[in-house]
């Protein structure tokens, strides 16, 4: 089939215009105020992060085993929730929160380091006579963070995606609670993860409303029920149970509204217009 | 014509004073109606100049129709004292002119989209004119080519964080003012004054946009009829005057109560306000351009003499923006980013030339070559900003 | 078929069975090789195949399963090896060299007394049939150790494999002494032969991991079709733009040790093998929009054709786009190869099939792909190409969890030698070849 020079030129326009070119023009502009309300939020939960972690390692150093299990899973918290950002530094995410099954040499791995090396000292060795030089590394490690955030400019599919790049967590790590498999603080964790995406689903709330109603109404009902369940564990000072205590049928329970939510907010990039 | 010459018969001279009223009358009917004629003429005329004649209480002629695109505005300064005019879109600066000075006029090349604009008048309490902006093929077209807005959505996500985080800088300074000046402490608010008007003015570019509350916030005294004795002269020159010219926190607690509220609000009104690619580029521009064009002359802070600060500090927005269009710039326009860079380090090093440990000179002791000087660098910079706009395939003002 | 009801039921039925037998002729095009449908099928009778005579020759200057056509099913296995000393390391080499000859060849099974154990499992029955059977032999960097003398003449690239930044190698699932590749047309005869390999061998191996794969079939090509590669479980064509293994200078240059070359004398003719089992997150990859898989992989997906071509075998132009605006510079093809005059020492012969296990903890599928790549230099080819992919997007959807490092054997000759016979000869002359 034979093209015209200037029809075959548009043809690889088209192939290399990112399609939201086409889709929404005066509302993609709409998504400045939602992105940076977001980045706000992430500098706001990465700013805690550097706090808590501070008094979290200075209670590793001095040996207070007590204080430190205490703000092991409440610091995580805020790293959890901003995980679709933390990860685009692959190299600092390995370093802050690989687990142990990363490694091929496992707990010995000297690249084994971060908030799951400790917790390993924590709750399995009750011991963290050693464990200076990686708490020192964690709190070198969430500064450097801190920095590389507030340098960073957010890429809108990336803020997007990340709702459903939170979800994908919850689904493939910690509906088994092979997270934080020491200390059985996997709620928090997961908690955490679900608080992010519904932040961002909150951002862009009103745009994709406008497209779609009974899409926001489902994600609504879907959060609502994971939060239901969780909150049956919730404890007294406003943590969580340990992970064993999550009874088999809440465990499956959980699985349908998370897989669900992941399968429903992968489509919110393209709702939005975005790649 | 009070007494006639001793060597004219008086019945002459009345016809002669006659005949010339008539004259006068004549010529300035024929005047008037070629006026009227040229002047709609010209605002027909998208290649001609608009000319727009500023009195002392009212502006000539104060409704325009021009089409959309380039349109080259004359304003006259037939006042006597220095205006600026605006074209606003609501409450929003689309273009503006500042300190034309009295007798003289300026030109305005403005790039217009369109609608339905508002047009300043010299002193804020004139009224307002109207301008009415009409669609032609060649807006419609453009407004159909505009470049995939995705990739500027970062950038503008991070100046709307910038404007977030500097927003909160300067409501606290201006918060740790006005705590000095209600402690009747002088040397402390005159001290704090710097670091508020340094953070206002990183958020200036975009801040002057909103023309109402950044007339509030920063105008000048000469704004207002009465000038420093204007019931309506307030914001920071109100203060600053207070503290470097009366020397004294007399009278000032409400000054800065009313300025911590316009601060607080125009935080506020500056995330809810959405910035087209366009505007953001524009609004460094023109405050890099008004640095070139007038602000050398020391006008803004002439109490304080603290210019070089806040030229420090606009450049400061400006290189923010920059910095945020850098990835793109450096695949769309590698050659203007280079000569941005070259003349936005050239500005930087002679103002830094004048910080000594943290202190800029007074500006009453930068002498008139080095004013020039300054105002020829951020004229290179002015122009070099220019380029962004074609560089990124926007229309630009 | 309206008055079945009321017609006498085998009237009724015949009715049926024609209806079927009509169905069938319409069916004549398909892979069903029972069309007698209309004979009375039993619900446990095997499936046929006209292909389990097809057989591979053993004795060459290489050994098959390399540039050999891939058939659809695949299985390999690592070895730990028990032998003590030289003399059950040769009789470990000698019992698989007589094992595969039998295995690749086919015929009946040895008849024993009945109150002895059986010598074959029967799964194929009385008589072995090859099925396209190619099994390969490979030795891993620990058969180099202070065991059997064979340091000096370890080939000089092959080390044990370390773990790339995605890894999550587990212990378990990584290296060996000695991997055997097995391929032929169904998961059956992969199973019967690593079976008679395990039951002649019990004191001198060690099952240490195992993964199987398969590649999905297509329906026979057209004349003047294209061949096309077989997709992965990303849904994405497989081995693009492998190097053309018909093509013998090609493979000459890119798969096998040269003799002369810089490598021990006894493993010329041989080849480096990368073997990687890497896990996909398939659920996540089926919620990623089409665009994004497109992107990432850089190729069109139902097409396999580059983003600038047509059919998958068209050649991308990088020139022609040299900021990615087409193909992203972080796609997977364009990092792997970067299609530069340098980049054309980094080429390596791809021949993976795609596993299926279980389900993991968080009911996630585990499904991935076995990744295996021949290559003359390891270090220039799977090393290099892995190490420019090192942060490539797809990363997100993949978690390489084994596998290792080893080096194909060279081919046996004649039915005098057997494999593995050069490197033990090299080995006694205890010299650095």
């Amino acid at each position: 089939m034979k093209k015209t020079p200037l029809a075959l030129l548009m043809t690889l326009g088209l192939l290399s215009t990112p399609f939201s070119a086409f889709a929404a023009t005066p509302s993609t502009l709409d998504l400045v105020a939602p992105i940076s309300d977001y980045k706000i939020y992430v500098t706001e939960e990465v700013d805690k992060l550097v706090t808590e972690t501070q008094k979290f390692t200075d209670a590793i150093k001095k040996g207070d085993i007590a204080t430190a299990k205490k703000l092991y899973a409440p610091t995580r918290v805020h790293y959890e929730s901003i995980e679709p950002i933390a990860e685009l530094f692959s190299d600092l995410d390995a370093s802050i929160d690989s687990r142990v099954d990363d490694h091929e040499k496992g707990v010995t791995a000297e690249d084994f380091t971060g908030f799951h090396r400790l917790e390993y000292a924590l709750y399995d060795q009750n011991n963290v006579k050693d464990s200076g030089p990686v708490a020192d590394q964690l709190i070198k490690d969430v500064k450097d963070l801190q920095a590389r955030i507030a340098s960073l400019t957010f890429p809108p599919e990336k803020v997007v995606g990340g709702a459903a790049a939170l979800m994908e967590e919850v689904a493939a790590t910690k509906i088994s609670g092979e997270e934080d498999r020491y200390s059985h603080t996997d709620l928090y964790d997961f908690q955490g993860n679900v608080d992010g995406a519904k932040k961002i689903v909150d951002l862009f709330r009103s745009q994709i409303e406008k497209s779609d109603k009974a899409f926001v109404a489902k994600v609504d009902k879907n959060f609502a029920t994971v939060d239901k369940i969780l909150a049956k564990y919730k404890t007294k000072d406003g943590g969580f149970e340990t992970y064993d205590k999550v009874k088999d049928a809440d465990r499956k329970a959980l699985v349908g509204p998370v897989n669900t939510l992941a399968e429903d907010l992968s489509t919110l990039r393209g709702k939005l217009g975005l790649n | 014509m009070s007494n006639p010459a001793p060597s004219m018969p008086p019945r002459l001279l009345r016809v002669a004073v006659a005949g010339s009223v008539i004259l006068m009358v004549a010529a300035g009917g024929l005047f008037y109606y070629a006026s009227k004629a040229a002047s709609s003429k010209r605002a027909e005329n998208a290649g001609g100049e608009i000319v727009v004649t500023i009195h002392p209480k009212s502006c000539e002629p104060n409704n325009l129709t021009v089409p959309a695109g380039k349109a080259r505005f004359k304003i006259v300064n037939a006042s006597d004292r220095a205006v600026e005019w605006e074209i606003l879109d609501g409450v929003l600066v689309v273009e503006e002119r500042e300190n034309i000075v009295p007798g003289l006029s300026q030109i305005i090349n403005a790039n217009l989209q369109p609608g339905d604009y508002a047009i300043t008048c010299g002193l804020l309490s004139n009224p307002r004119g109207t301008l009415h902006v009409t669609p032609t093929a060649a807006s419609d077209a453009l407004a159909k080519a505009k470049p995939s807005m995705v990739n500027f959505v970062g950038p503008l996500s991070e100046y709307r964080v910038y404007l977030s985080m500097q927003g909160s800088a300067v409501i606290q300074a201006v918060t740790d003012l006005q705590a000095a000046i209600k402690a009747g402490d002088l040397a402390q608010a005159r001290s704090l004054y710097l670091p508020a008007r340094t953070a206002y003015q990183h958020i200036a570019p975009a801040a002057q946009r909103l023309a109402e509350l950044n007339n509030r916030i920063e105008a000048r005294a000469d704004y207002y009829e009465k000038r420093e004795q204007d019931p309506g002269f307030g914001g920071f020159h109100r203060l600053e005057y207070g503290l470097f010219q009366q020397n004294s926190t007399d009278g000032l607690n409400p000054v800065a109560d009313k300025l911590l509220a316009d601060v607080t609000a125009m935080k506020k009104e500056l995330l809810a306000q959405q910035l087209p690619p366009e505007q953001l580029i524009t609004i460094i521009q023109r405050n890099i351009r008004s640095l070139a064009d007038t602000r050398t002359s020391g006008e803004e802070e002439r109490y304080s003499h603290s210019d070089l600060n806040g030229f420090a500090a606009n450049l400061e927005g400006t290189r923010k923006v920059v910095d945020l269009l850098r990835p793109l710039l450096t695949k769309s326009g590698p050659d203007v980013l280079a000569k941005i860079d070259t003349a936005a380090d050239a500005l930087n090093n002679q103002i830094q030339g004048f910080n000594h440990q943290d202190n800029y000179i007074a500006y009453d002791q930068i002498d008139a070559s080095q004013r020039q000087q300054l105002a020829e660098r951020a004229k290179a910079l002015a122009d070099a900003l220019n380029g962004i706009s074609p560089a990124l395939g926007l229309s630009g003002q | 078929m309206s008055d079945s009801d009321n017609a006498p039921l085998s009237l009724h039925r015949r009715k049926v069975l024609m209806g079927l037998g009509a169905a069938g002729a319409a069916l004549a095009g398909s892979t069903l090789t029972c069309p007698a449908m209309a004979a009375e099928v039993k619900v446990t009778e095997a499936p046929h195949s006209d292909k389990t005579q097809d057989r591979h020759a053993y004795e060459g200057v290489h050994q098959a399963g390399i540039v050999t056509p891939r058939p659809a099913a695949g299985m390999m296995v690592s070895f730990d090896v028990l032998a003590q000393d030289n003399e059950d390391l040769e009789r470990l080499f000698r019992t698989l060299d007589q094992r595969i000859r039998f295995l690749m060849q086919g015929g009946p099974v040895a008849e024993v007394d009945p109150k002895l154990p059986p010598p074959d499992s029967g799964i194929l029955g009385p008589v072995v049939t090859p099925d396209n059977l190619t099994i390969t032999v490979s030795v891993g960097n620990s058969l180099f150790d202070e065991r059997f003398g064979l340091e000096h003449v370890k080939p000089k690239r092959l080390s044990q494999m370390v773990g790339f930044p995605n890894d999550a190698l587990e212990p378990d699932f990584c290296h060996g002494d000695l991997t055997l590749q097995f391929c032929s047309n169904s998961a059956d005869s992969n199973i019967h032969a690593v079976r008679d390999i395990v039951k002649n061998l019990p004191d001198l191996l060690f099952v240490r991991w195992k993964q199987e794969g398969t590649v999905p079939a297509q329906p026979p090509l057209k004349p003047g079709e294209p061949a096309q590669s077989a997709r992965n479980f990303l849904g994405f064509r497989d081995g693009s733009a492998n190097p053309d293994s018909n093509d013998a200078k090609a493979m000459d240059a890119i798969v096998w040790v040269q003799s002369g070359s810089d490598e021990p004398a006894w493993a010329a003719h041989g080849s480096y093998q990368a073997v990687r089992v890497i896990r996909n997150f398939v659920e996540r990859w089926d919620r990623t929009p089409l665009q994004e898989q497109e992107s990432i992989f850089g190729r069109k997906k139902p097409t396999g054709a580059p983003m600038d071509g047509k059919a998958e075998t068209d050649v991308p132009n990088y020139h022609k786009d040299p900021e990615g605006k087409l193909t992203k510079l972080d796609s997977h093809i364009r990092l792997a190869n970067p299609r530069t005059p340098e980049s054309q020492a980094n080429l390596i012969l791809r021949r993976p099939f795609n596993y299926s296990n279980g389900v993991n903890k968080n009911g996630q599928l585990d499904m991935g792909l076995l990744f295996i790549c021949y290559q003359a230099d390891l270090e220039k080819g799977f090393i290099t190409v892995q190490t420019r992919l090192n942060g490539e997007p797809l990363e997100e959807y993949l978690k390489p969890i084994g596998g290792g490092y080893f080096f194909t054997l060279p081919g046996v000759t004649s039915d005098k030698d057997f494999i593995g016979r050069s490197l033990l000869a090299a080995a006694k002359t205890k010299t650095v070849a």
